[in-house]
């Protein structure tokens, strides 16, 4: 494996237990897991930006939080700047967190209504005891919230996250992740709460960051459109699976597998002309239940080329043009 | 144009929400028809008023809205009924179909159960098997079978939840639809399959139907004509293409352009600078004066008339005043 990655997974697996009650435990004797990710791998370079895609239950958040171990993957490795940190512990991560980032998609359930914008954002260069004192950390996040088009910064230092509109919290936010100076984000549907007209600000936004502080992201999100302005490489994910991977134009214009053809030919798109010439391949019925889901490729009893192996095994994944990568026994090597 | 006689129409309607500090003008002199297999698309960002629109023809307010202005239902003044009266046409002759299903429904009621009471409330002169029959042809008309009839609400996933919605819209066959986001809650795929319902079901119940909705690709596809709001103000109503390929409000313009496409040569972004205007106590002048980059002095001080332009379109911008004629 190539070290150059600056984040790199392989094969992560996180099962959640499912909560049962004493007379359920009592009757069960193999406890029922949720397969929330089932050997995800992924590499993301220095300064590129990685999107994650999938539809709700695909385990696109659970793989972001494993990627910054804020939770515990039941299986397979994280590696963050060459370094395995899966077996660290919860203090040993502690340095690195400084490092390593999340923007969430509620800014305001990610800020404390008690304390003043200013104050929250301060609060991470308390904690890894960045700046001489009270004063240059104060200077610190002005220069942020600058940086975040939260101007004048005075004004904004001393309010609090009711009296500000939606878009200018999640400024807030993205201001208090970047202030430790990170070299990766993880942005959990950071621009799914937002307006339109917001959200395209916020995605120029944090295009612009990207840049000025050399960042790497991996933005999951559920909306295909918006990881063309901000994505260098897109992967779907579908119950816990990778199923496709390559660029915008990889998965846009010439998708592979079956399951981002159904995906690609559902999307809305604001073009009356294009709705009414675009072929629409959308499966029927709905995901599986990821506590038992179907054995080999977690697709096949949806997909219209099903063949006899796509129920026994997962399909190797197979790149069938450089960088364009799928998990599909159409594709299969002979 | 259709000149058949609307199914409804809003006349200068005006929704207010009375608190401590002065009205909060929700909605503000909007006036549309809409026609019988009509789908109207109305549009907008959070706070622009269309869900209070939607929510105003059904009159399901909050105790501190004030209607003003006419809603009519084919000859009658809605707005002019009380509660009672307005009882007997909800779920009849007008129905609305929510974004979430699951806090429009009773988690403690059977599904027959939500057919039976919304059947025998209206008709009481059909019996119950009559009306379980009723239920079982609409469920067939969404995709559900029979045999859930039994089911509660939460058994079904969310889009089978949305379909049961729609079912239960239809069943006494309305004359108007009111479908208020009804698939933002949901994946991509299931929209899709719900939006390929529903046009499917207009088209053989034959009502008209307003969506509401954030999207601008949803409606790409559902709509004939397509309403757009902005801080309570109708700012363009037009035919659907019109819309998309020759938008006159600076508005839509802007609108249009931040959303997110797909078209692989589009790599820049657009956006609209600053953000809408407080509603509260808001006075004169265009309340898009503010983010328009060919706001002049005028659009500051007053408010622009609702223009009819030559093709019927309308307009609310002191752009097109010498084009087009003051709707009365």
């Amino acid at each position: 494996m190539k070290d150059s990655a600056l984040v790199a997974v392989e094969n992560l697996v996180k099962h959640f237990p499912v909560r049962m009650n004493f007379i359920q435990m009592l009757f069960t004797r193999e406890k029922k897991k949720v397969h929330a990710v089932n050997g995800v791998s992924f590499k993301i370079e220095e300064g590129q930006t990685l999107g994650l895609v999938g539809e709700s239950g695909s385990g696109k958040t659970t793989t972001g939080r494993l990627v910054l171990k804020l939770i515990e993957p039941t299986d397979g490795r994280i590696k963050f700047m060459g370094k395995d940190i899966t077996p660290l512990k919860p203090k040993e991560m502690r340095p690195l967190r400084r490092e390593m980032q999340i923007v969430f998609q509620d800014p305001l359930a990610s800020l404390n209504p008690y304390m003043k914008i200013g104050e929250a954002v301060r609060h991470p260069l308390v904690i890894h005891k960045i700046g001489r004192n009270r004063i240059q950390q104060r200077e610190m996040v002005l220069e942020m919230l600058e940086k975040v088009n939260l101007r004048p910064p005075e004004e904004f230092y001393n309010r609090y996250p009711r009296q500000i509109s939606g878009g200018q919290r999640q400024r807030v936010v993205i201001a208090r992740a970047l202030i430790t100076r990170p070299k990766f984000v993880v942005a959990d549907e950071a621009v799914a709460m937002l307006d339109v007209s917001i959200r395209s600000q916020l995605l120029k936004l944090m295009v612009d960051l990207k840049k000025e502080f050399n960042l790497t992201y991996l933005f999951i999100t559920h909306d295909l459109a918006t990881t063309k302005y901000i994505c260098d490489r897109i992967a779907v994910m579908y119950l816990g699976h990778i199923v496709e991977e390559g660029s915008f134009k990889d998965i846009y214009s010439e998708p592979a597998h079956p399951y981002t053809k159904a995906l690609i030919s559902a999307v809305p798109e604001p073009d009356p002309k294009i709705m009414k010439t675009k072929k629409k391949m959308i499966p029927s019925g709905e995901v599986p239940n990821a506590i038992e889901p179907p054995p080999g490729c977690p697709f096949h009893p949806r997909c219209p080329h099903k063949k006899a192996v796509c129920s026994r095994t997962f399909p190797e994944v197979v790149e069938i043009s450089e960088g364009h990568k799928v998990a599909c026994h159409i594709y299969a090597r002979r | 144009m259709n000149r058949e006689r609307a199914v409804c129409s809003l006349k200068s309607l005006k929704v207010y929400y009375m608190t401590f500090d002065g009205p909060v003008k929700a909605v503000d002199d909007v006036s549309f028809d809409i026609h019988r297999e009509e789908t109207l698309g109305l549009v907008g960002e959070s706070g622009c008023g269309k869900s209070t629109l939607g929510s105003a023809i059904l009159k399901i307010l909050p105790r501190t809205a004030r209607i003003y202005g006419k809603i009519f239902l084919d000859d009658t003044d809605i707005t002019a009924l009380d509660e009672r009266e307005m009882q007997k046409i909800r779920g009849a002759r007008i129905s609305m179909i929510f974004q979430d299903p699951m806090t429009s429904l009773n988690p403690i009621m059977k599904v027959k159960d939500h057919f039976i009471e919304t059947i025998r409330t209206h008709r009481p002169e059909i019996s119950e098997e009559e009306a379980l029959e009723m239920a079982a042809r609409a469920l067939a008309e969404v995709g559900i079978s029979e045999s859930r009839l039994n089911d509660y609400p939460f058994q079904f996933s969310g889009g089978m939840r949305q379909r049961m919605m729609i079912a239960l819209a239809i069943v006494l066959r309305p004359s108007l639809i009111i479908a208020d986001e009804p698939t933002t809650s949901l994946d991509v795929i299931v929209q899709a399959q719900i939006l390929e319902l529903m046009k499917e079901i207009q088209g053989h119940v034959r009502s008209a139907m307003i969506l509401i909705t954030h999207d601008l690709g949803v409606v790409a596809e559902m709509t004939n004509r397509i309403g757009v709001m902005y801080a309570g103000h109708l700012v363009e109503l037009a035919p659907r293409d019109s819309i998309y390929y020759d938008p006159l409000h600076p508005y839509t313009k802007a609108l249009l352009e931040s959303v997110p496409n797909t078209r692989i040569e589009d790599k820049e972004l657009k956006y609209i600078d600053g953000f809408p205007p407080s509603l509260l106590n808001v006075g004169e002048g265009c309340r898009f004066a503010d983010r328009c980059p060919k706001a002049r002095k005028v659009c500051f001080e007053k408010t622009p008339k609702d223009l009819v332009l030559e093709d019927g379109r309308l307009v609310k911008c002191w752009l097109y005043e010498s084009e087009g004629q003051v709707e009365e």
